[in-house]
């Protein structure tokens, strides 16, 4: 989006150049310059009630795709790594988060065997902030009748996450039996979808790169719409087995036009001895 | 019967990943059979987990159970080392290492070390 403003600026100002060249113009570059930027960037949808809409609007599609980053990584760390979370030096592993030691130790094993063991590979969905870096996109669908929140996939296995938005509390996660998507909780502060989510498993892997958790995983991830191409995403994460202390990572999706695509998680290797064709 | 065979091995080959677990890789119940070489297996049922510090375990769950005193995880190598003393009043060191660590029955092998006898070990997690 911030391209799009750019190229937009420019050829602007390119054309009030030509203009005035051409001794026409009453214009200043700044004055162009602020117009069409204002007009490039949309305004975030909503509700008649005001109420920020996270999906689309009525007549239009669309989704939230384009990850600005590709794994869990705590913010103000810089760490190259590819878009599967694979580092480009797997010295700097324990920079990614605040890991302990055995968490550590099983974040570079599977570094250095070229992420091989990742459950996706085995149709094992990603599940928690994984799904908001993961290839295929989402949409967000407020069900306001209901007071709940879907998450749609198109990544993974295509799955939905359920987000009660009805005033109950994320639950203790020895209370409740662990699972993939967890148990999501939200309400509003301001504009800002806040989710609180507990009683996950720790068959999945929660981010690209194989950051690993326990089913003592917490965690506060925040949604804003700043604009209509704009979401902003923030996730606090807590697990005290793994991590020694509370870390956030964020990053911003865009609005993409058009349809998820209809893909589908496939075990080549089981169909292929389902149907004989090995 | 071939489509219900195929399906049987489609699910066979799927069982193994749907019960993956990848949290902390000590986290379950171990089972193996501990012995001399050529002599008579003694069967040993761990169970472990992480309760955020420490490394808790429990060695044969039932009347003759007991619980681990010291155990640790060396992250670097993925040794694993436990202590405990059996209901004979017999120490009890076992030291092993854990391979495979992307597989759900991962194993650990190592020596098994009661009253004073080394014998060969091989924990398998179920």
């Amino acid at each position: 989006m911030q391209l799009k403003q750019i190229s937009i600026t420019i050829s602007a100002l390119m054309i009030m150049l030509a203009v005035s060249s051409c001794g026409e113009s009453t214009t200043t570059s700044d004055e162009v310059s602020q117009s069409v930027t204002m007009e490039s960037v949309r305004e975030t949808p909503r509700f008649d009630d005001g109420m920020v809409r996270f999906d689309r609007v009525p007549g239009e599609v669309g989704y939230w795709g384009n990850p600005g980053k590709h794994s869990l990584i705590e913010n103000g760390v810089q760490v190259a790594m590819d878009e599967n979370g694979q580092l480009a030096d797997i010295n700097t592993a324990d920079q990614v988060a605040p890991f302990k030691p055995w968490a550590l130790g099983l974040y570079k094993y599977r570094q250095a065997n070229g992420l091989a063991d990742d459950p996706v590979n085995a149709c094992i969905s990603p599940a928690g902030p994984r799904h908001l870096h993961y290839e295929g996109g989402f949409r967000i669908i407020q069900d306001r009748n209901f007071d709940r929140v879907y998450m749609l996939f198109g990544g993974g296995n295509r799955g939905w996450r359920l987000i009660n938005m009805d005033g109950r509390q994320a639950p203790d996660p020895d209370e409740v039996a662990g699972t993939y998507y967890g148990h999501s909780a939200g309400h509003w502060e301001d504009d800002t979808l806040v989710v609180e989510s507990s009683g996950f498993n720790d068959r999945f892997w929660f981010s690209n790169g194989g950051l690993p958790h326990t089913p003592a995983l917490t965690l506060v991830e925040r949604f804003t719409r700043s604009n209509f191409d704009t979401l902003e995403y923030e996730v606090e994460i807590t697990d005290p087995q793994t991590y020694t202390r509370p870390w956030t990572a964020s990053w911003t999706l865009g609005w993409v036009d058009g349809e998820i695509k209809e893909t589908f998680c496939e075990q080549i290797e089981a169909i292929d001895q389902y149907t004989g064709n090995n | 019967m071939k489509a219900a065979l195929s399906f049987l091995v489609l699910l066979i080959s799927l069982s193994g990943s749907l019960q993956a677990q990848e949290g902390f890789p000590l986290d379950g119940t171990w089972r193996g059979f501990w012995s001399v070489p050529g002599g008579e297996e003694t069967l040993v049922v761990i169970v472990m987990d992480l309760d955020g510090e420490n490394i808790n375990g429990r060695i044969n769950p039932g009347r003759n159970m007991v619980f681990f005193e010291e155990a640790s995880l060396d992250p670097e190598n993925w040794m694993v080392r436990f202590t405990s003393t059996s209901k004979a009043d017999e120490p009890i060191v076992f030291e092993g290492m854990l391979e495979n660590l992307g597989a759900y029955d991962r194993t650990i092998t190592g020596t098994w070390t009661i009253a004073g006898v080394e014998n060969q070990l091989v924990l398998t997690r179920e």
